[in-house]
């Protein structure tokens, strides 16, 4: 079959540039290559090979040649980062389409007594571009629940759209706001429904419960959830998640002797740890910055509110003082 | 002495390629190289070169140096900036200046912007982008002022006016709506201001304070941090922390002395005359 023996009807070896005779009759050879390759170049001669007349296997570095009245077969190889510009490519091309971007960003909602805080910064980037400075990520669901989205910026609005919708709808069949940890449950299953084609986005859920105290709920993008104290998510998480457990939960910090740590901190204490743990994160992380936006949810009757009235621009979201109250508080960060 | 058994050539050491390039395809990247995202400009004036650079270096979207320098120093009068991984640009243009250095004692002469940008280019092609170095060089020598981007490749550029760096569209959108010929010191300095303070705003990959470069014939200003907006602010709490907050579970402090033994060493005193 070949001049030098080197390749046979059932299968032999071939080197690199190497020239295979094969019967003017029509045969079928098959080869094994030496060198591991990607896929390979045919170079013919005398007549053209089509691409439905071979077939390479990367996997087991074979070649299958059904030869047509060929005489011969001069067998280039090339390496799987070059691409050949003439000839066809014995290998099935894979493309693929991704609906999915990262815009950047960072949320964080801490819980206290009797109010919630939930914060975000108001920068929407992709890659080093920042697509506006002033994109909220924190949203008002009813008097009593604010909702944090983080992640594909596309699919937190979405989201948000389709949880106040779902809220319209409880208001409409039950004549009263859906309860916080109802919200949260809903929240589940609605990521939960998109399992295999999910919302890219992490939430944070934080408001005031029935009983009137604080309460944060975070969720992962498939919509398992878990009621905290506190949570940071987004570019940022990694840095201001250990500042909040040390600040927050106060890990590694042993209480003074015959003393114990406070279990609910105040709400200037706890305003003072989110801009400092926004600033913090905007002076290292690249995505994080421009603007910060605080909202404020205090339950009923909260003493709490007596701390707010000297806060620099401050807005109140809330029509009456006889529920629940919901505040916001817009700070600026750094542009670079 | 001692003759090392293994022969190192010199240069760059390839001897953990085989092993790292095994380790990749096994899911083992190799670690990030701190990378200066960047923005870094150059505009040539009427007396001379004006050169910019940004202060921000960064490892993926971390800010890994908040104020460092990436105007190098080459010779006196000739000065590069350099953006892309932060040790090739440091290490290349260091290399360059002593090799200029040189240069200029052998000759006796002042060395040329040409002749650092050849030698830079030329190292560069050699490693084949490999090198990630992308600069801004810039100069005024026995012919003039000139100024020249490198790209990581070896190829070259000769312009009034260039920038580089993942900010170099922001600032050279400021360089084509702002630039003229022959412009005064005061102006090509806030121009280059202008185009930097562009990167450091609107490029992620840039940050930070402004640093300016002004070459004339016979003097070379550097301007480190000629303009500063992006100062840190204030915390709202401090956080220091009370004596004692630290846990430990056991306290042992050691006598270091486990045993003291003299020998005393027969024989005559010691010779102190």
């Amino acid at each position: 079959m070949s001049d030098r023996g080197k390749s046979s009807e059932k299968g032999g070896e071939l080197v690199f540039g190497e020239t295979i005779r094969v019967p003017t009759v029509r045969r079928a050879i098959h080869l094994s290559i030496t060198r591991p390759l990607s896929f390979l170049i045919l170079r013919f001669p005398l007549r053209p090979i089509y691409a439905q007349q071979y077939s390479f296997d990367p996997l087991s570095q074979s070649l299958f040649i059904i030869a047509s009245r060929l005489s011969s077969v001069n067998l280039a190889f090339a390496r799987s980062n070059s691409m050949p510009d003439m000839v066809s490519i014995a290998q099935p091309q894979q493309r693929q389409f991704n609906p999915y971007s990262e815009n950047g960003g960072t949320i964080l909602a801490i819980a206290g007594a009797d109010f919630s805080v939930i914060a975000g910064d108001t920068r929407q980037s992709e890659g080093y571009s920042i697509q506006t400075r002033y994109a909220p990520k924190v949203f008002r669901l009813t008097d009593k629940a604010v909702l944090a989205v983080n992640g594909f910026a596309a699919d937190g609005n979405m989201f948000v759209k389709k949880v106040r919708q779902r809220l319209e709808w409880y208001r409409h069949a039950h004549a009263k706001d859906m309860p916080l940890r109802a919200i949260a449950r809903l929240i589940q299953t609605m990521l939960y429904a998109r399992r295999f084609f999910p919302y890219y986005v992490y939430n944070i859920l934080g408001g005031i419960e029935d009983d009137g105290t604080g309460a944060v709920y975070s969720f992962d993008p498939v919509g398992s959830y878990e009621r905290e104290a506190c949570r940071a998510a987004g570019a940022a998480q990694s840095l201001v998640q250990p500042f909040l457990d040390n600040q927050i939960y106060f890990k590694n910090q042993t209480p003074a002797p015959g003393t114990s740590h406070p279990v609910h901190l105040p709400l200037s204490t706890v305003l003072s740890l989110v801009i400092d743990s926004f600033t913090s994160a905007t002076e290292r992380h690249i995505e994080v910055g421009d603007g910060l936006e605080m909202y404020v949810v205090l339950a009923k009757g909260s003493a709490s509110v007596q701390g707010l009235g000297n806060i620099r621009g401050i807005q109140e979201l809330t029509a009456t003082d006889d529920g629940e109250r919901v505040f916001v508080i817009r700070r600026e960060l750094k542009k670079d | 002495m001692t003759v090392s058994s293994v022969f190192s050539p010199p240069g760059f050491n390839f001897s953990n390629e085989v092993r790292n390039n095994f380790m990749t395809e096994k899911g083992l990247p190799l670690p990030k190289a701190t990378s200066t995202g960047t923005t870094i400009v150059g505009c040539l004036f009427k007396d001379g070169i004006v050169l910019g650079a940004d202060t921000r270096a960064t490892e993926g979207p971390i800010i890994a140096d908040k104020n460092c320098e990436k105007i190098h120093y080459i010779t006196e009068s000739i000065r590069c900036c350099g953006a892309g991984t932060a040790a090739d640009t440091e290490f290349t243009t260091a290399l360059i200046s002593s090799n200029m250095e040189l240069h200029g004692l052998s000759t006796g002469r002042k060395p040329r912007v040409v002749t650092a940008m050849t030698m830079l280019k030329q190292m560069l092609f050699r490693y084949q982008g490999h090198v990630g170095a992308a600069l801004v060089l810039g100069g005024v020598d026995s012919t003039g002022p000139h100024l020249f981007t490198i790209h990581p490749h070896g190829s070259t550029d000769k312009l009034p006016y260039v920038t580089m760096g993942s900010g170099s569209l922001a600032a050279m959108a400021v360089f084509e709506s702002g630039w003229q010929p022959n412009m005064e010191r005061e102006d090509a300095l806030k121009l280059v201001k202008a185009a930097i303070s562009a990167g450091i705003f609107n490029d992620l990959g840039s940050g930070s304070n402004i640093d300016a470069c002004i070459i004339t014939e016979h003097h070379t200003e550097m301007l480190r941090n000629v303009e500063m907006p992006n100062e840190r602010v204030q915390k709202e709490r401090r956080y220091g922390f009370r004596r004692g907050t630290t846990a430990w579970k056991t306290e042992n402090v050691r006598n270091l002395i486990v045993k003291e033994e003299m020998t005393f060493v027969g024989g005559d005193a010691m010779d102190t005359t």
